[in-house]
């Protein structure tokens, strides 16, 4: 019995461990890349580059996303509330809900997939082959060359993906509304200026910092962090897209209470 | 500044070298010098610890105990930051080029020179095409690693680390799975870059490679240098060494 209750207090302790050993390393590879953000050599280049790979080739994918998720919401919450006569609060219920969760959330969860995925199998390939080591020996930094510029990128990239993303949801759920709900378009459109506020912009817009900061380094701490050869690339970018994807719904409450209190709490 | 390395001709020093991985301990006690201009082959088992002897040399590895000398400087507590500096002087082979393949063999010849130096793009060029020349390689420059064979990406790697003309060459196992045309084509470029100057250790489990190139053969067995001196020292200090080398059974 005791034996048990041992391999079982064992197993739990070395799944704590290796949690903290997770959120430790993440945590001291932001303190590394924020001291080296500050000193030179800096690479503008590179973090242009990434820009293109990161935002521009994921705006398609992401852009799908928030506007099919303003057309589903449109479409559920107008067949539900025409029962109630409520039809009319459609664009009002919609807008708010894209803007402040569905487009910020969505969207990163899209990108934790897309990008995520990317940075952390292409950082876990190089340090399987030695590129990253390759990078040392030659006199530079792999932080500068390789994680400040995705981490930059994410965080340019990702808020302005979910800027674009709050618009095309809106007009998704905008043409649903005119053609599937019988709303009028400058009904519809009057409804949404008059809605969404700042502050409601604002609670949405800041989340993905946070989201992008998550994602790119959770991605670049897996991938720098792997061990074993093709299998542990593998096991890198599981764990990089499943543990970024839960960061951003689990920060995303206590994001959503932070920006409560700061924008909008009387 | 220490007194030994102003007053000697040692480039390289370990001692009391200690070095484990978890529970696998793979360096006991390590001590060994290597003189300037000299090329030391480090022999052993597969497994035996090498590559990390290379890999503490520009701190890939920091040792747990003992210290390393680079030229006058104990590196074994380094910084990444000051370990830059070292990494100027000391090139490191990698046993599979470790080229960057994302970027063209010219980009990848130009990469320390880009970042280390003040030359002008032209400048740039002129030497890497130069140094693509010497190696045999001319015209290759557009291609990417992926589209070159093993033999040509160990010697794009050899260019690359001594693009800088650095004062020490870590080889690790430059010639493993090579054909003998390219065995020798390598080991030529040892040679070369040996006649200029060029301190060296050289990792391998080619034994003719080894003789050929090397002033010295250090061997490593239990986590200690076991024999250290010319092939026919150490032949004679140790029949277990010499049955190594002439690869039979121990």
């Amino acid at each position: 019995m005791s034996t048990i209750v041992l391999a079982i207090s064992d197993r739990i302790s070395r799944r704590f461990g290796n949690l903290f050993r997770m959120f430790g390393g993440a945590w001291l590879l932001f303190l590394q890349s924020l001291r080296d953000l500050f000193t030179k050599p800096r690479y503008p280049r590179l973090v242009i580059d990434q820009l293109y790979s990161i935002g521009v080739e994921s705006s398609a994918l992401l852009l799908v996303t928030a506007g099919f998720s303003g057309m589903v919401m449109a479409l559920q919450f107008g067949l539900g509330l025409e029962k109630f006569g409520g039809k009319l609060y459609v664009p009002k219920i919609v807008s708010l809900s894209i803007v402040r969760e569905i487009s910020p959330v969505f969207c990163s969860l899209m990108f934790a997939a897309r990008v995520g995925a990317g940075i952390a199998s292409e950082i876990a390939s190089m340090v399987v082959t030695q590129q990253i080591d390759a990078i040392r020996v030659l006199g530079t930094s792999p932080i500068k060359r390789i994680v400040i510029p995705r981490m930059l990128a994410c965080l340019i990239a990702l808020p302005l993906l979910c800027v674009l993303g709050n618009f095309v949801g809106i007009i998704g759920a905008g043409i649903v509304g005119v053609t599937e709900l019988g709303l009028d378009p400058t009904f519809f459109y009057q409804k949404v200026l008059e809605t969404v506020s700042l502050v409601d912009f604002l609670t949405g817009f800041l989340k993905t910092f946070f989201f992008a900061l998550f994602i790119s380094l959770t991605a670049c701490h897996f991938g720098l962090s792997v061990q074993g050869g093709t299998q542990g690339v593998g096991r890198a970018t599981t764990l990089a897209v499943v543990i970024s994807s839960i960061s951003v719904l689990i920060s995303d409450y206590f994001l959503t209470k932070l920006f409560y209190v700061l924008l909008e709490k009387p | 500044m220490n007194a030994w390395a102003a007053t000697t001709d040692i480039a390289v020093r370990f001692r009391g070298f200690k070095k484990a991985f978890g529970p696998k301990v793979v360096h006991r006690d390590v001590s060994f010098d290597v003189r300037r201009g000299e090329c030391l082959g480090l022999l052993g088992g597969s497994g035996a610890g090498k590559s990390v002897i290379l890999r503490s040399l520009v701190g890939l590895e920091k040792p747990d105990a003992g210290e390393v000398w680079v030229e006058n400087e104990n590196i074994s507590r380094y910084s990444e930051q000051s370990l830059i500096e070292i990494r100027r002087k000391v090139a490191y082979v990698f046993q599979n080029g470790a080229l960057f393949d994302s970027m063209s063999v010219f980009d990848n010849l130009a990469y320390a020179l880009r970042e280390h130096t003040q030359l002008t793009s032209e400048q740039i060029r002129k030497r890497v095409l130069d140094t693509l020349k010497e190696f045999g390689l001319a015209g290759n420059e557009k291609l990417f690693p992926s589209n070159l064979s093993g033999g040509m990406q160990k010697r794009v790697g050899l260019a690359r680390s001594i693009i800088l003309q650095p004062s020490i060459v870590l080889y690790d196992e430059p010639t493993a799975g090579l054909d003998p045309y390219n065995t020798r084509r390598i080991c030529d470029m040892m040679l070369r870059l040996k006649s200029k100057g060029a301190t060296a250790i050289f990792v391998t489990h080619d034994m003719p490679a080894a003789f050929s190139v090397c002033d010295r053969i250090a061997v490593l067995k239990d986590g200690k240098i076991h024999a250290i001196g010319t092939r026919e020292e150490i032949e004679r200090q140790d029949p277990w060494v010499a049955k190594f080398i002439q690869g039979e059974e121990l």
